[in-house]
């Protein structure tokens, strides 16, 4: 039994985002909303991480750099889209350098829409995260025991 | 409310402007390069504390072949919108102190800001046809004229009134004599600061930013008359 | 013996919110130079003027970047303002200014935070962001978003903020600068705070003059330059302006200007408020298209003087938006700044220019 669904870590990376959603995913662990009450904890380090967070759309540039991350962390994982930029592309959708929202380079679990989004929304999108990082994890367990 | 001023200058002088007006004390605000129809136009930009006086140097014409002299021996800030205007516009530039070898901004195309996007190419095209109707349209009003030239006198007259009621209107708006005045008086601050830091160069410099000021006078003099 | 290794910094790194990458050339602990690499967060949006017409830009400059959003929609509509030859209503120009010193409270606050975070004293980080939280919430109130505040159109406001609001403003601000001052004690005046600040990543006046720096990491270095003393807007009517210098040049003097700045900044809304005239606040600009030519305007933004320059054809598009924000500025003043430094104050001493990638690579 996995017990990473009750102190989840989070990683954040910022893609091609404006700031607005990274500084709501920041703001969104201060004590006002404190995603932190939940035991999550953001580290730096993708090796620690359960949950990515990403922001911004994809481009040429940090493509590899998120695939990067994503490869680093360890199973179970999963990947929240913050902003319609990371959901989509958004406003710039029809930019030259931007390909397209996360899903992209990565799989997207959950995607929380708004620009910039707000920090219920982010709560939301993590508690979300969390009950797919459960599942994941038994669907883990079971593959084990099937061995 | 500081002003601001657009100067066109060649190629060949930027260095050289560049350098006078970093001697004169100048701050380098930017530069930045845009795609028309005659090939990229760079647009550099300085700012003049005394007088807070923005000054544009705008250099016409650059394609891909030609050089542009690097300014950041005078002003090394510029290395960031040289080598993001080299990444993005594909523009060559000379003796860069620090230079990304186009590796600033990694884009998937090259020089992506030369690109006329479809959009923009037909609303230029639907102005153009819109000038064009125009222009036909002034010419037969003109052809028109001409024909009723015969009874147009009493027609002259009502235009008369009516030129005079719009002349009347113009002058409400602003004073065009009060304005050039403004601007004389501004015109006279400017070359007497000037003075003013002439007089503390040395004289051989002094001489030579004197026959550089001549000689844009004597230009500007010159289209004006055109 | 020494030996020379580059050390790559970024671009996912935990001091910075944002990807940027350096390669530091170290000897030892010591950095000998730092060369900055940008690019992972262009995404072309000037390109975008060619796609989007003149007003539905307004959207796109002001998500340039989403803490000085405000500001870089402020600097567009400007330019196009003057291209198109709009005057704007004064209670749109006061209603401005006063959202942007709002920006630059949020924005300093922002950044005192993270400055702590980069220093290690958690508890100052908190603080600042929950005070911060109270200018969101004005934000909220008055225009709708927290962070994007999309009230800005070409020729005026999108709508009015009526004087009951206005008071409230002011109400709320009393609040913050009684909390503020207490934060801004801490910040100038705790040892721990001093001992990883003062002598730290030094730019001379001379040298921050050679660099063309701009915004508070020049005024830390004692250069007495902000736009907003050249009295654009509404800033014309205030009784007395003068920028906030320091004579330091280190990293407590760009952090004492931000500090002060703040408490300017309350005191300026306060004024404007006092003062606000009622002429409407104007509307989208009704004109069909840009007309032929050039114009651009210097806006004072939290982080320095920005630069905004449009370039109109006769369509409804334009042809170039160009925006040179102050950290494409300041970049040299970095390169300068880490050369010489301690491999461990680093962190900190790209904290100190306040750093904006987003708004710098667009």
């Amino acid at each position: 039994m996995s017990y990473s669904s009750k102190s989840p870590w989070l990683i954040h990376y910022d893609g091609s985002s404006c700031n607005g959603c990274d500084i709501e995913v920041l703001d969104s662990m201060m004590p006002l909303y404190d995603v932190e009450r939940f035991g999550i904890i953001n580290t730096g380090n993708p090796k620690h991480a359960d949950i990515f967070l990403i922001t911004g759309a994809i481009n040429h540039q940090n493509v590899n750099v998120v695939k990067h991350i994503y490869d680093q962390m360890l199973e179970p994982k999963v990947v929240v889209a913050c902003g319609i930029c990371a959901c989509t592309g958004g406003v710039f959708k029809d930019a030259y350098n931007v390909i397209g929202g996360a899903d992209k380079a990565i799989p997207v679990d959950v995607y929380a829409p708004g620009c910039a989004v707000r920090p219920e929304t982010i709560i939301d999108a993590v508690l979300k995260a969390v009950k797919i990082l459960d599942e994941k994890a038994a669907k883990m367990d079971a593959s084990e025991k099937h061995r | 409310m500081y002003t601001t001023e657009f100067v066109d200058i060649p190629l060949n002088e930027l260095l050289y402007r560049v350098q006078s007006l970093k001697h004169q004390g100048f701050r380098f605000i930017q530069m930045c390069a845009e795609t028309t129809e005659a090939g990229i136009d760079l647009l550099y930009t300085f700012y003049d504390e005394t007088v807070d006086n923005a000054y544009n140097l705008c250099v016409y014409g650059i394609d891909d072949k030609s050089e542009v002299p690097s300014i950041q021996g005078l002003y090394f800030a510029a290395f960031s919108y040289e080598n993001e205007t080299h990444d993005l516009f594909g523009v060559h530039f000379t003796n860069m102190q620090l230079d990304f070898g186009g590796h600033f901004f990694n884009l998937a195309e090259e020089s992506p800001m030369t690109i006329i996007t479809p959009e923009m190419k037909a609303e230029r095209e639907k102005l153009a046809k819109q000038k064009a109707a125009a222009a036909a349209k002034a010419r037969k009003a003109a052809e028109a004229k001409q024909a009723a030239e015969a009874e147009a006198a009493a027609d002259a007259k009502e235009a008369a009134v009516a030129a005079g009621k719009s002349a009347g209107t113009v002058a409400d708006k602003a004073d065009p004599a009060a304005a050039a005045a403004d601007a004389a008086a501004k015109e006279a601050e400017r070359a007497a600061k000037m003075e003013e830091k002439l007089a503390a160069m040395d004289p051989e410099k002094a001489a030579k930013v004197r026959a550089a000021l001549a000689a844009k006078a004597a230009k500007s003099a010159q289209k004006d008359g055109e | 013996m020494a030996t020379r290794s580059i050390i790559p910094f970024g671009p996912q790194h935990p001091v910075l919110p944002e990807p940027i990458h350096l390669d530091l050339v170290v000897e030892d602990e010591k950095v000998l130079e730092a060369i900055p690499q940008i690019g992972f967060v262009h995404r072309g949006l000037e390109k975008l003027t060619q796609k989007r017409d003149y007003n539905q830009f307004v959207y796109i400059a002001e998500r340039t970047c989403g803490i000085c959003s405000h500001g870089h929609a402020y600097g567009y509509v400007s330019a196009t303002e003057k291209l198109l030859g709009i005057e704007v209503p004064r209670r749109a120009q006061y209603l401005r200014d006063i959202l942007e010193e709002l920006s630059r409270i949020h924005s300093h606050l922002l950044w005192l935070g993270l400055l702590a975070d980069a220093f290690g004293f958690e508890a100052l980080f908190n603080h600042c962001w929950r005070l911060r939280e109270t200018i969101l919430d004005i934000f909220q109130r008055t225009c709708g978003g927290r962070i994007i505040l999309s009230v800005l159109v070409v020729g005026g406001l999108a709508h009015d903020i009526d004087d009951a609001d206005l008071k409230g403003i002011c109400d709320k601000l009393d609040g913050i600068k009684r909390d503020y001052l207490e934060i801004m004690d801490t910040m100038l005046n705790d040892t721990s705070v001093k001992s990883r600040l003062c002598g730290v990543g030094v730019i001379s006046f001379e040298d921050a003059m050679e660099l063309s720096m701009v915004g508070p990491f020049a005024k830390g270095s004692g250069i007495e330059h902000d736009m907003r003393s050249t009295g654009y807007g509404a800033y014309a009517d205030l009784e007395h302006f003068e920028p906030i210098i320091s004579n330091e040049c280190d990293c407590y003097a760009r952090c004492k200007v931000r500090a002060q700045e703040v408490v300017q900044s309350i005191d300026i809304i306060k004024e404007l408020i006092a003062k606000i005239p009622h002429d409407g606040v104007g509307g989208k600009s009704k004109a069909k298209v840009v007309p032929e030519g050039q114009s651009h305007v210097l806006i004072e933004q939290p982080r320095g003087e920005a630069f905004y320059y449009v370039r109109g054809n006769g369509t409804k598009y334009l042809d170039r938006f160009r925006l040179r924000t102050p950290t494409s500025q300041n970049l040299g003043g970095l390169v300068k700044a880490l050369q010489g430094v301690d491999l461990a104050d680093v962190p900190m001493i790209i904290l100190t220019i306040d750093p904006c990638i987003s708004c710098t690579e667009r």
